[in-house]
């Protein structure tokens, strides 16, 4: 009886020592981030406050490239 | 990479800043800084406008004094005006506001429709280059900083709006040096700038003037982009022919030089704005001198888009004719 603790202990005790190291030589899994294009519109105020008076269109882009989500454009004005 | 698209209405016309992530811990957050940019264009705007009796201009243009004293940003705007006329030989020439008034843009055109363009291009004279005007007032318009004033033949307007947006532009480039990327769009005079945009590019549309639709698109990494174009700013005068804000300095009449619209590549938007009227002014085969070096798109009356110079292998248009 006490033989078959102590082996049964020791086996434990192998166990324990073994587990960590085989915890540290496996690969993690791969996390793949993808950064999706995004446009936030934040405010827009018609008629606007302040000596100015204008409206005004208030967005936040976030984007993985430098596209934006409308591109500016040169014109006659 | 985040960045603030800010839309508002100012000088006549839209006004766009893209602003990317501030470069610099002392830089006020995007959106402030745009609040910031959006009353100094107003500011700019109004104390600028030939349109308002209040104006800074407006006072310099009613003085009978020879010399009169003026504050920094009047003295900045018509030294642009100088600059661009120096620049262009005197074909962008900021004293003929009298000419302008004789025309009809003795008022504000902004929010009234414009002429029908192809009217105008069928009842236009024969098409011929603009050429400076031999008295070449502008050159004794003279700016000193150092005294604060601005002296010129007392009776001579000028008027700082053929290069105004441009300067514009410029002027609030220079304010968001701190960013990471930027764009100033001026009613379609735009500056570009930032470490950001030099790694990646901007993509920026050219507008058709007669269809209103994109031309295609020219990559710019900082400096200026300008479009100058007949299709905003034309008008049916009293007697039934049309006029348009582009003058023949030689002449004082609207020039017909058989393009209605330029786009041209600048070190600044300021530049850029300049080149465009000249190429506008000088017509077909002016403009392609004028183009070569940087590289522009013009449009002829019949509608037709030519690309000059390094833009021609930017832009994918199928009836793109390229020189």
């Amino acid at each position: 009886m006490l033989f078959s603790i102590t082996a049964f202990l020791v086996v434990l005790a192998v166990l324990m020592h073994q587990l960590p190291a085989a915890n540290h030589g496996r690969s993690h899994p791969a996390l793949l981030l993808r950064k999706v294009y995004r446009t936030t519109i934040i405010e827009t105020i018609a008629g606007g406050s302040g000596p100015l008076g204008t409206s005004v269109l208030r967005s936040v882009s976030s984007s993985g490239s430098s596209v934006t989500a409308t591109a500016p454009t040169t014109r006659s004005s | 990479m985040t960045e603030l698209d800010y839309r508002f209405q100012a000088m006549g016309s839209d006004v766009r800043l893209l602003i990317g992530e501030r470069l610099l811990a002392s830089a006020p957050p995007p959106l402030e800084a745009a609040d910031r940019e959006r009353a100094f264009v107003g500011e700019f705007s109004d104390r600028l406008s030939r349109f308002r009796p209040d104006s800074d201009l407006s006072a310099l243009n009613r003085s009978p004094r020879a010399s009169v004293l003026a504050a920094p940003l009047l003295r900045a705007a018509v030294r642009a005006g100088l600059w661009a006329a120096q620049r262009s030989g005197g074909l962008v020439d900021p004293t003929l506001v009298r000419a302008l008034e004789r025309s009809g843009y003795d008022h504000s055109l902004d929010g009234v429709e414009p002429a029908s363009l192809q009217e105008a291009l069928a009842q236009a004279p024969p098409r011929r280059a603009a050429q400076p005007d031999p008295a070449a007032r502008w050159r004794r318009v003279a700016v000193d900083d150092h005294a604060g004033t601005i002296t010129r033949p007392p009776g001579v307007m000028i008027d700082t709006g053929g290069t105004g947006k441009g300067l514009c532009a410029d002027a609030v480039a220079i304010r968001l040096a701190g960013y990471t990327r930027f764009v100033v769009d001026c009613g379609g005079d735009i500056a570009v700038g930032g470490v950001g945009a030099q790694l990646k590019p901007y993509e920026i549309d050219i507008e058709h003037p007669l269809t209103r639709r994109s031309i295609g698109s020219i990559k710019v990494a900082r400096g200026g982009i300008a479009t100058s174009g007949l299709n905003v700013r034309v008008w049916r005068r009293e007697d039934g022919g049309y006029a348009h804000h582009l003058l023949d300095p030689s002449t004082g009449s609207p020039v017909w030089s058989g393009l209605i619209g330029a786009t041209a590549i600048g070190g600044s938007a300021l530049e850029a704005e300049t080149l465009t009227k000249m190429a506008l002014l000088l017509g077909p085969a002016g403009a392609r001198r004028v183009l070569a070096k940087r590289g522009g798109v013009v449009v002829h009356d019949t509608g037709e888009v030519e690309a000059i110079g390094c833009v021609a292998g930017q832009i994918a248009e199928p009836e793109l004719r390229a020189s």
